[in-house]
Order: structure tokens, then C-alpha cells, then sequence
């Protein structure tokens, strides 16, 4: 049956509406969950405060125990779902701007956005050099970064047929190690708070 | 941690077990996208023209397997020259299988239009099956452009008289000597008589 708007279900018009709406229920849900605040983000850095991290991990298995499940049970066919192709060297410097992002500016691209929109004056200036980066890149792309782009090509990988499991097992995998970090990061939560006396 | 955390959690592991244990599905029961197979289903590759056709059995291929996909009565009233019947109901029967679904010969399947042949095509992509094609047009086109070939205008083109002329040379191959006879109106006639009479007869037979 799915997904809709690939199989030409929905129209364009809908899906953007559609989207639009997904799109305000995870700002409303960023900004409830204080994630506009860049302690927060900046707390997984520091050790401080691990929510982040829990709920980004969760969200991820919950797409993927879901979307996989409703593969199998034939309500979506998954191979119609787009997913880039690797190309591992870019990715990982890609990788490792928006990491240095995260930490020094202590947002991430969405939660700029929710932090802007609710008059935060460093999420405007955040999203200002979002753009701009995305304008020199745009412009320079085909100049300077050419030869970068396309290094690394790995084609349309992912890690369970790498690795020779099934999706399945991949996942369950995935989510036995999420919940080992969960344990983790609580307690080294609960150390660094009673250490430092962060905050928020 | 939070009871709520445990909770999540506890979701999220009976999700990945259940996921883990539901298994594979077989891919080839997965629903194609219209998109894919429309654009399968109309590219030039899966079709042979009346012409194509007509100049492969004239030059003999033995790689060229006609197939008759409409009921067995409608074959018995006409069918192509040296076609076999797998009438579209029958096509997956057991005995048929070894027939569509090989690499050596090209099957082609033909109906009176086009509709119940590219079905049978269809079937066959779906099961990837290879070297299967279609008669575009069917015997309706086979019967209209072939053996019943009609002169161009005057004013057409060179390439529109050289087909005309490859299809009257088909038309009288198969028996279609009719034709020759009828259009016999202005351009020579005894030119075209003596040639036919012999090709309609022996192609004649080969039709019944």
C-alpha cells in the first residue's frame, strides 16, 4: 500500500501539507522538551544531560521497528523509501562540522529553528549561518567542492547486509545496545550532576 | 532511571524481538509500484511491430516462438503460421511453464488486439520470465497493415512506399494474394499475378 506519495497515492499538494503538519507537532514537541534550550544539547557534550540523546536514539529504532514491521506484514514496501547513497569520506566530514556545530553552538539544524521562532536571539544567529553555509556551499560547490562530493562511493549500503543479518536482527541488535547506553548515561548523568551541580 | 524510560524501553525491545521473529517475506509477492510497471509495460523493448514480425517469420527465425493466447475455438477459426495455443487462462498451467519460462527462444504472444497478449506479458515480467514479447496490434494489426496492406497516397513519402511495398510483399508471403488481386486496379497486374498464386497457395495451407 505504502508509502503514499512515492506510489503516486497522495499528490504533491498533500504531501506538503501532510508534511507541514509533521513538521509543526515535532517543533511543538522540540520546544516542550526544552530541546530549544542549548544546554540541553550541549549537556550530552558535557555528560550533564543525556535527554537528547534518549530521545533521538528512540525515535530512530521506533521509525525503524515500525517502518520494518509494517514491510513485513506488507503495508508498505520499504524499497520504495528513499535513502541516499554513501559516500563515506564527505559524510564523515560532513559528520564532524555538524558536530563541532552542535557542541560550540549548541544547537542542532531543527532545534535552531524552534529556538529562533521562539525569539532566542543565538538560534537566529545560528540559522543565520546555516544559511550562509548553505549559500557558500551552493555557490562553491562546483568549483571547490567537486572532487570531494563523490569521494568514497560506497553505492546504497546499509549495515545489515554488510554485516550478513538479517534487518531484524540488525535492529533488535541496535536496540539492545541503545538500552545499554540508556543505563550508561543515567548514571553517568546522575554523577556528573552530583559533581557539578549543572544547571539548566 | 525514569518508569517512563522503562517503559520506552520495554516497547522498543518487544518491537525488535517481534520484528526479529516475524521474519522474511518472499520479495516477489511484494506490490509493484503503478509507476514501475507502467513504464515496464510500455517500453518499445517488450513489443514486436506486424512488420518486425512479418519480416522474422519470412527469413525463417527459428529463435521465434508464435503463441496464441486467446481461446482455443478462436484458434481453431484462424491463428498465425506455426503458432501454438496457450490460451491466457492457461498460461501458468504446468505443462505450459517449460514454454514461457526459458532463455532460448523469444516468445510472442499475440491476441486479436493487444490487450490479452500484453496481459500474458505482464505475467510473465512479474515472474521474471525472460525473452517474452507482445504482437503490438495483435491479429487486428496483422490483418489491417499485413494482408491487407493499403497503398499510400501519391504525395507520401519514399519510406511509406517502401513499406507498403515490404507489406505487400509480406501480404502475398502469407497468403494474403487477395490483396494483390483486388488493388490490381492501376498498377501492373500481371506483374503481380504470376507471383502469388503459388506463395498464396503454399502459405495457404500452412494457415489452416
Amino acid at each position: 500500500m505504502g508509502p503514499l506519495f512515492s506510489q503516486g497515492i497522495i499528490g504533491e499538494e498533500l504531501n506538503m501539507f501532510i508534511g507541514f503538519l509533521i513538521g509543526i507537532l515535532f517543533g511543538f514537541g522540540l520546544e516542550s522538551g526544552g530541546f530549544a534550550n542549548t544546554r540541553k544539547l550541549a549537556g550530552v557534550f558535557y555528560g550533564y544531560d543525556f535527554v537528547v540523546l534518549k530521545v533521538f536514539f528512540t525515535a530512530a529504532l521506533t521509525a525503524a521497528i515500525g517502518l520494518f514491521l509494517l514491510d513485513r506484514y506488507q503495508i508498505m514496501d520499504i524499497n520504495l523509501t528513499f535513502y541516499p547513497k554513501t559516500f563515506w569520506l564527505p559524510t564523515l566530514i560532513g559528520g564532524l562540522i555538524m558536530a563541532f556545530g552542535f557542541i560550540i553552538g549548541g544547537f542542532c539544524p531543527g532545534t535552531s529553528l524552534c529556538a529562533a521562532s521562539t525569539g532566542k536571539i543565538d538560534g537566529m544567529v545560528f540559522v543565520g549561518g546555516v544559511f550562509l553555509g548553505i549559500i557558500g556551499y551552493a555557490f562553491t560547490s562546483a568549483t571547490l567542492w567537486e572532487g570531494l562530493k563523490n569521494k568514497g562511493a560506497l553505492g546504497k549500503v546499509d549495515i545489515a547486509t554488510a554485516l550478513g543479518l538479517s534487518d531484524g536482527l540488525f535492529i533488535l541488535l541496535v536496540t539492545i545496545v541503545a538500552v545499554i547506553a540508556f543505563v550508561v548515561v543515567t548514571k553517568i548523568e546522575a554523577h556528573m550532576k552530583a559533581k557539578h551541580d549543572y544547571q539548566l | 532511571m525514569k518508569k517512563i524510560e522503562i517503559y520506552i524501553i520495554s516497547a522498543l525491545l518487544l518491537g525488535a524481538v517481534w520484528l526479529t521473529l516475524a521474519g522474511k517475506i518472499e520479495k516477489n509477492d511484494k506490490e509493484l509500484c503503478p509507476y514501475k510497471l507502467i513504464s515496464q509495460a510500455v517500453q518499445i523493448e517488450n513489443k514486436i511491430t506486424v512488420d518486425d514480425l512479418a519480416k522474422k517469420l519470412m527469413t525463417k527465425d527459428p529463435s521465434i516462438v508464435l503463441i496464441d493466447v486467446r481461446s482455443a475455438d478462436e484458434f481453431k477459426k484462424f491463428s498465425l503460421s506455426g503458432a501454438i495455443n496457450i490460451p491466457l487462462e492457461k498460461l501458468l498451467a504446468d505443462d505450459n511453464l517449460p514454454i514461457i519460462n526459458q532463455e532460448v527462444n523469444n516468445n510472442i504472444f499475440y491476441s486479436n488486439g493487444s490487450d490479452k497478449a500484453a496481459k500474458a506479458w505482464l505475467i510473465c515480467n512479474r515472474l521474471g520470465y525472460k525473452n517474452n514479447f507482445y504482437l503490438s496490434g495483435g491479429l487486428n494489426s496483422w490483418i489491417k497493415d499485413i494482408i491487407k496492406a493499403t497503398p499510400p497516397e501519391e504525395t507520401a513519402s519514399k519510406e511509406d512506399f517502401e513499406l507498403y511495398n515490404s507489406r505487400k510483399a509480406a501480404s502475398i508471403f502469407f497468403g494474403g494474394g487477395t490483396v494483390g488481386e483486388s488493388n490490381n486496379s492501376s498498377a501492373a497486374p500481371a506483374a503481380a499475378s504470376s507471383k502469388p498464386l503459388r506463395k498464396k497457395e503454399s502459405a495457404g495451407g500452412g494457415c489452416n
